[in-house]
């Protein structure tokens, strides 16, 4: 049984998890150049090390509202097709959500990287708390908590 | 099969076979034009050029490729021989053939179904003419023609020389490893029996020494795809320590196919004859074995050096006789070793042969890379130069005396800046790449409308980034073919104009201002404005109103717009549905300008001003509400700051839009803040702190009034605060259209890095990329264009009133004059105006310097006696006061400075449009009257006052 790590961060008080494949580095750039006329869900643009990353707000993807910078927001940097072009070509990374860009997820706190055995992913309900279910990929029920996995694809496709 | 035929090796040959072709297309029309007296030179690389892509075509298995350069190839060959002259009947069909090869090359994987025979026939039956006299067997069918030439090409060429060749550096090795030579028969048969690719077999062959060579005859296996279904036998020099029975049973292969050779055998001269057999010596006592087997080949002392391995290849008889036939073979090789290593280096490499005639030309030595590694090379001097001026600003923020930190930044500095450029040098290539294929397009059009145009070019060296290089190719062609089509005149015409029948085109490129221009001049008929204007007319991209006040220039400019071709019919040479106003797009998004400079009947002259890079662009920083912005100054026209004081006079209201009074023209003003959707702001200079913008409406004249006096108000505690009020405006272009740009604060200008905008932002239009700045914050760069869309704001409305606005002024020109005037006394109860425009000098002066002469006054200026006039001498208006010190001597231009007119007192200069009223102009030297600032103002016309004063307005004085 293949075993898959996530890591987990918080949205107000729910936890949250990515496959930790797919994310880049987890930072407290917050220093944000918002966007003019840009769509309500981009916060802004950061500057990491030369590259620009474009910052959405997890928050107000979610439909929980919008997320205040505090000092345990963080910075979630999603790799890009390019990043994870040898991942997928070995076949280790099923995820095949367009990235072109760089770009970056806010979050209100960090957690542990939590590894489990694919089995004890649970399908996901219609919906966690308040959050669309079509943004849910599983379930895991931790030891005092519930872990919902994200779905990559559908928190960052089809934005529009 | 298909692990042979490697990717890389397939773009390496097509990467070359582009690099031929561009080659060949010059030589071919310097052939055509030198005909028989071309350098042998151009002859022979464009002959090698042809051959090496044949060569290598075959070799890749492209036939339609390899057929129709074998052919050209023939042609090339007559031609270099003197059989067939290089006339323009000649060199057309080769032309053809090129273009077809650039169409196979550049889309390989089709290349078979690139229509050639046509060109291939045409070669072919000059081929059949022109070389019928010499040729021994003449025949029109590609095969006999194949083999007549063929031989020639391999003796020469060395491409398919049948003998071992083994870089003596590498048989030095070989030898003192104590290895010994062999010659490897394999039969294709021997492959498919044990199932071995000959990739395969080269790894066995890898496990028990050195290969050091192989040979084949590609014309037996046609490519390799199919080459194991066909018999054919090839050979392997072979470097082992294994003795030729070991070596028999390790290979699995049958003794009398393993040739024992010496290291003297190998390496010889081409011109051997080729039928020499195998001479098989052996150091090592295996020369019996050798011999023994050997059935076919017939053994020859050891004193013959020359190991030729040709016979067993099935070869086509044809290709015998012209090779026995060739003359001057050289004697056999002397077993001298040296003598054997060095002597074949001359012709196994062709490039430096290719290379020596023209050492200037690539006398640089150069490596091929990829442009994906430079890009990523100029992100990083990017970066880098980002992160220089951070570390610039950290250190002067908290300079350490003494600490040395400072030189060393300044160090980094420096490097930075010149690793920047050099790193950006690396992606700037000579513009002769694009002018390279102009030569060609001229005459091919030249040919095509039956004139003569000569194309003149300079400026090939001049060097432009790849990426602008690349899109200019397009933009460039137009205008050239547009040059051939429509602006030259055809010859007889250009003789009835008289003119040289010969029209000619110049093409030249050069730098200035930190610019590339490029500039396109022709001399043909020019550009006839009025036609333009009525085409735009007819097409509907103007109207006739607007027609009637464009300037020339304006008009000839409308052949930009879309929708605009002037080609009555669509010819088909220049009218392919690109129009010029495809040109001017391509190079606006080169952030190019494109100008017009045409004289009708003389010519036309388009020059292009380019940046040198995309890559980094100077900007303005701007800033609005506590955010930056960068605005590439390409778009900048000028800044213009209005004085909170001036902003109710200057700005008004047109419509829904605001407008900006410069210089006579309505500049619509869009201000960046309320497109962006923030908060207006300016800097409070007593507390640093951003503060909201109390105006609303940019034109609104009351609130600016309101601000005005509240600002009055603010100015008693500071007068600083005043210049944050201001406005500052760039005014910007885009495309022909011009607009005002209000921003709340002004910064430097930085050099930039653009950064394009990632696809979750491509909504916003208002934005062409971003950038990261020196303190690493993320800025965005700003589209003009863009936000000119966004406001919709409505240009036609603002012409419509510009439009208003001169027919009223020129309906009001007779009476009305918008001046600016000059107020003065003369008696102080009375004010007169003269227009600005009319006076010399203003000169204040002590009355007691005045002399008389009689009743006339005079006063010495500069040396000479200048009379003066007082206006009550001549007008019937009051005296001035005689109490007067000092007076003013306002000098008309009228009489080129001939008198002066005294004024006791200037009172101010104004500028106004009133409506004169000429009731009280009875006199001459009264131009009339008007209330100007509520006074009853009476205007002087110097000219006239002058003459009534017997003062000649044409210089001089009449003496009275």
């Amino acid at each position: 049984m293949a075993t898959r790590s996530f890591a987990t961060f918080f949205i107000n008080d729910q936890l949250f998890g990515l496959d930790i494949l797919m994310i880049r580095e987890i930072n407290k750039h917050l220093d944000l150049s918002p966007v003019p006329h840009a769509p309500d869900y981009i916060r802004g643009l950061c500057n990491l090390r030369g590259q620009i990353v474009t910052v959405l707000d997890l928050k107000h993807r979610l439909g929980l509202g919008h997320c205040e910078l505090t000092n345990n927001s963080h910075n979630i940097i999603i790799k890009t097709d390019a990043e994870l072009l040898e991942l997928r070509n070995r076949d280790e990374c099923d995820d095949d959500t367009h990235i072109p860009d760089k770009v970056s997820l806010l979050v209100d706190g960090i957690g542990e990287v939590v590894s489990v055995n694919d089995k004890e992913i649970d399908p996901p309900p219609p919906n966690m708390g308040q959050v669309d279910g079509k943004y849910i990929d599983g379930v895991i029920k931790l030891e005092n908590t519930l872990l919902t996995i994200l779905s990559m694809k559908n928190v960052l496709e089809n934005l529009n | 099969m298909d692990s042979l035929m490697d990717e890389s090796l397939i773009q390496e040959f097509l990467t070359e076979s582009r690099e031929h072709l561009s080659s060949i297309e010059p030589d071919l029309l310097t052939l055509e034009k030198d005909g028989a007296n071309t350098d042998p030179e151009i002859i022979n690389r464009v002959f090698r050029a042809i051959h090496s892509i044949k060569g290598a075509a075959g070799f890749f298995g492209f036939e339609a490729l390899k057929k129709l350069s074998h052919v050209m190839e023939n042609l090339l060959m007559q031609i270099r021989e003197h059989r067939i002259s290089p006339n323009p009947a000649v060199i057309e069909p080769l032309l053809l053939g090129v273009d077809k090869l650039n169409l196979m090359v550049g889309d390989i994987q089709n290349s078979e179904t690139v229509p050639y025979m046509d060109v291939a026939e045409r070669l072919e039956t000059i081929l059949a003419n022109g070389g019928a006299s010499d040729t021994s067997a003449p025949s029109t069918s590609k095969t006999s023609n194949n083999a007549a030439q063929e031989p020639q090409t391999a003796s020469t060429m060395s491409g398919h020389s049948n003998e071992f060749y083994a870089e003596p550096d590498q048989l030095e090795g070989c030898k003192s490893r104590g290895q010994s030579l062999f010659a490897l028969e394999y039969h294709t048969s021997d492959l498919t029996q044990n199932q071995q690719s000959p990739f395969t077999l080269m790894e066995q062959l890898h496990s028990f020494g050195v290969v050091l060579d192989c040979m084949w005859e590609t014309e037996t296996f046609g490519n390799l795809e199919t080459c194991l279904e066909k018999d054919g036998t090839f050979q392997i020099l072979f470097a082992s320590v294994l003795e030729a029975d070991l070596l028999s049973q390790a290979l699995g292969l049958p003794e009398n196919r393993i040739k024992a050779l010496t290291f003297s055998m190998v390496g010889s001269n081409p011109q051997t004859p080729p039928l020499v057999t195998v001479s098989a010596a052996s150091t090592n006592g295996t020369m019996a074995n050798a011999a023994a087997s050997e059935g076919s080949l017939k053994t020859e002392t050891a004193a013959i050096g020359s190991v030729m391995m040709a016979p067993e290849l099935p070869e086509t008889p044809s290709q015998e006789s012209p090779r026995a036939s060739t003359p001057n073979q050289p004697p056999p090789m002397s077993t001298d070793n040296s003598s054997v290593h060095e002597e074949p280096k001359a012709k196994v490499d062709p490039q430096p042969q290719r290379k020596s005639p023209n050492p200037g030309s690539e006398s640089m030595e150069s490596v091929r890379v990829r442009v994906d590694l430079l890009n990523k090379l100029m992100d990083l001097a990017g970066e880098m130069v980002l992160s220089r001026n951070q570390l610039l600003r950290t250190v002067s923020k908290d300079e350490t005396q003494g600490s040395g930190l400072s030189n060393i930044v300044q160090n980094i500095d420096l490097i930075t800046s010149e690793l920047q450029e050099h790193i950006m040098q690396t992606r700037m290539q000579p513009i002769g790449s694009v002018f390279g294929k102009f030569p060609r397009v001229v005459r091919d059009m030249a040919r095509q409308l039956n004139k003569e145009i000569e194309l003149q070019m300079s400026g090939e060296d001049v060097e432009l980034d790849k990426s602008i290089i690349e899109s200019l190719s397009d933009p460039l062609t137009h205008l050239i073919r547009n040059c051939c089509d429509h602006a030259l005149e055809p010859p007889e015409e250009r003789k009835k104009a008289g003119k040289p029948t010969t029209g000619t085109i110049i093409l030249r490129a050069f730098h200035q201002d930190g610019q590339i221009n490029i500039s396109i001049t022709d001399d043909g008929r020019g550009i006839d404005h009025h036609k333009i204007g009525q085409k735009a007319l007819k097409n509907n991209l103007v109207t006739e109103a607007e027609l009637n006040r464009m300037s020339p220039q304006e008009m000839v400019n409308l052949i930009f717009l879309p929708g605009f071709s002037t080609a009555e019919t669509i010819s088909e040479v220049s009218g392919r549905g690109v129009g010029m106003d495809v040109v001017k797009t391509n190079i606006t998004k080169l952030g190019g300008h494109i100008h017009t400079d045409t004289e009708i009947g003389k010519g036309t002259t388009f020059t292009l001003r380019l940046p040198l890079t995309l890559a980094i662009i100077p900007s303005l920083i701007v800033g609005v509400s506590n955010q930056r912005f960068a605005m590439p100054q390409i778009n900048l026209v000028e800044l213009v700051c209005i004085r909170a004081t001036e902003i109710a006079s200057r700005i008004e209201r047109v419509g829904s839009a605001s407008v900006l009074r410069l210089r006579g023209k309505l500049l619509p003003l869009i201000r960046l803040a309320d497109i962006l959707g923030l908060e207006r702001t300016y800097t409070d200079p007593a507390s640093g702190q951003p503060k909201p913008d109390r105006r609303r409406e940019i034109g609104d004249k009351r609130k600016a009034t309101e601000h005005h006096l509240l600002e009055m108000l603010e100015k008693r505690d500071t007068n600083r605060r005043r210049q944050n009020s201001d406005y500052n405006i760039l005014v910007l272009k885009v495309g022909v259209n011009q607009f005002g740009l209000i921003v709340d604060e002004l910064f430097d200008t930085e050099e930039i890095v653009v950064k394009p905008l990632s696809g979750y932002l491509k909504q916003c239009k208002c934005f062409s990329g971003a950038t990261i700045m020196g303190d690493g914050r993320v800025a965005m760069i700003l589209d003009p264009g863009g936000i000119l869309a966004y406001s919709g704001v409505s240009l036609e409305e603002i012409d419509a009133e510009k439009r208003r606005l001169e027919e009223a002024q020129n309906n009001k020109a007779a009476n009305t004059t918008k001046r600016t005037l000059l107020l003065f006394h003369n008696a102080l109860d009375e004010i007169f105006a003269v227009p600005l425009s009319s006076i010399l000098r203003l000169e204040k002066f002590n009355m007691d310097r005045i002399e008389r002469i009689g009743h006339k006054e005079f006063l010495t200026y500069y040396g000479k006696g200048l009379p003066l006039i007082r206006l009550e001498h001549y007008l019937s208006v009051n005296p001035m006061p005689h109490t007067q010190e000092d007076a003013y001597l306002i000098i008309p231009k009228d009489g080129n400075g001939a008198a002066g007119i005294i004024a006791s007192r200037i009172i101010d200069t104004v500028e106004t449009d009133v409506v004169l009223d000429s009731s009280l102009a009875t006199d001459r030297g009264i131009e009339g009257s008007a209330i100007v600032n509520d006074h009853l103002t009476l205007f002087i016309e110097p000219n006239g006052l002058l003459e009534r004063a017997g003062i000649s307005t044409h210089g001089g004085t009449h003496g009275h």
